[in-house]
């Protein structure tokens, strides 16, 4: 996998307008430096449209191209994470951190490489609490944006029956695949796609540290996933959100059984 | 005692669509921020502009950790929106594709007001009609200070 990188030089004014024509032509996100701003495109080189051409004609702004392979960014970060501990019961540390001596009772061993599920971020903190919190001896579990495959390994290792992870990343489905070796967790299932992947079962536990409009977008195909009497665990969103999901739950005849913030952020767990 | 800045980065990102690819994870990652901590952050506050272009800065500290502002659509943008050109204009001086009112002018300036050097709103305004014809978007009609 690798990317074309783009670096436009010339007036800041021009660039500022030419970025616009870059996002007509496709382009995602734009990086802007002093007299220079750099996007990206998946792949060989995309050419440039003629809009886009004309206009660097007329404003004077230079373009250079380079092949760029994908790598893990995040390498620096991830080098030196401290590892995270969730009330006494659960750890979530890399590699190359200690082996706890006693005490805890999961130790889950993450390297991210560019997926979420760390620990670090309060929402990943919560869905771990909300998991300890209803315990998963004996469930079925769908983690739905499963990342690092954090959630679904601490699900495998409390005791869960069967376990489904899937994200529509194919990076982050790689790496929870490595995460789940490193831990013992093969049996964890894994699959690429959104939730209309998941043609069968009926879950105890379904999972969904995502966004507000991703959760809001899939409400009625979650709840389609979850078994009776089952719970559905939602976070990656604000607090301030928390409307939404009051709304989404007495619409649909939930019950809301458990929530917790921290910081901002805040996760909720519906009882079917 | 305040942390130390130890560098900014710029970027226009869609709202609630930020991830670690490039530019965003080699532009943070290099700086040794967590990539992933700022994407779910910026997707977040960004999910009532989800899909529209919001440029966004970034603080970074010595210690890693990081701010950021996400700041109103670039006035390009906006205006692209307006007059729903589908492509800007190759030729900007010989063939107009689209244009403008004053009125939509100042809606743009009052809109981006915050992010500009100005508390003017003429001045404003007569940035945002720079761009449009830079673009090759006519502005219709006389300006507003033309007419007194």
């Amino acid at each position: 996998m690798f990317y074309t990188s783009y670096t436009f030089t010339g007036p800041t004014e021009s660039l500022a307008i030419l970025s616009a024509f870059l996002f007509q032509d496709g382009f995602e996100c734009i990086e802007e430096r002093p007299q220079e701003i750099e996007a990206y495109a998946p792949g060989t080189e995309v050419g440039l449209s003629a809009v886009v051409k004309n206009f660097m004609a007329k404003n004077k702004i230079q373009y250079t191209s380079r092949r760029v392979a994908n790598e893990n960014w995040n390498a620096i970060w991830e080098a030196d994470y401290q590892a995270v501990a969730i009330g006494n019961e659960c750890l979530i540390r890399a590699a190359h951190h200690p082996v706890p001596q006693q005490g805890v009772t999961y130790d889950l061993v993450i390297q991210p490489k560019m997926s979420f599920g760390t620990g670090h971020h309060p929402t990943t903190y919560l869905m771990v609490s909300a998991l300890l919190h209803y315990g998963a001896t004996g469930k079925s579990v769908l983690d739905f944006g499963t990342g690092t495959g954090v959630l679904a390994i601490l699900a495998k290792k409390m005791g869960a029956t069967e376990v489904l992870g899937i994200d529509i990343d194919p990076n982050s489905l790689e790496n929870a695949a490595e995460n789940l070796q490193v831990n013992g967790c093969q049996e964890v299932h894994l699959a690429l796609g959104d939730l209309d992947l998941v043609k069968e079962g009926r879950y105890a536990m379904v999972l969904a540290n995502v966004s507000r409009n991703t959760i809001l977008e899939r409400w009625h195909a979650l709840l389609a996933l979850l078994a009776h009497d089952g719970i559905l665990i939602i976070s990656g969103f604000y607090a301030s959100d928390q409307a939404y999901f009051d709304k989404q739950g007495a619409d649909s005849g939930l019950t809301m059984d458990w929530s917790q913030a921290k910081d901002e952020w805040l996760a909720m767990a519906f009882r079917r | 005692m305040a942390k130390e800045v130890t560098g900014f980065i710029r970027l226009q990102v869609k709202g609630g669509a930020a991830n670690p690819s490039p530019p965003i994870g080699p532009a943070l990652g290099s700086k040794g921020v967590n990539i992933m901590e700022f994407c779910k952050q910026f997707n977040a506050r960004t999910q009532d502009r989800a899909g529209k272009i919001l440029p966004v800065v970034i603080t970074v500290y010595s210690d890693k950790s990081f701010e950021f502002i996400v700041k109103t659509p670039p006035v390009a943008i906006q205006l692209m929106e307006v007059t729903k050109a589908k492509k800007g204009s190759a030729e900007p001086n010989r063939k107009k594709v689209a244009s403008v009112t004053w009125q939509q002018v100042e809606d743009i300036a009052k809109e981006k007001m915050p992010d500009l050097n100005t508390n003017n709103v003429t001045s404003a305004m007569r940035m945002v009609a720079g761009t449009a014809r830079s673009m090759g978007i006519t502005v219709s009609g006389n300006a507003p200070w033309d007419n007194n």
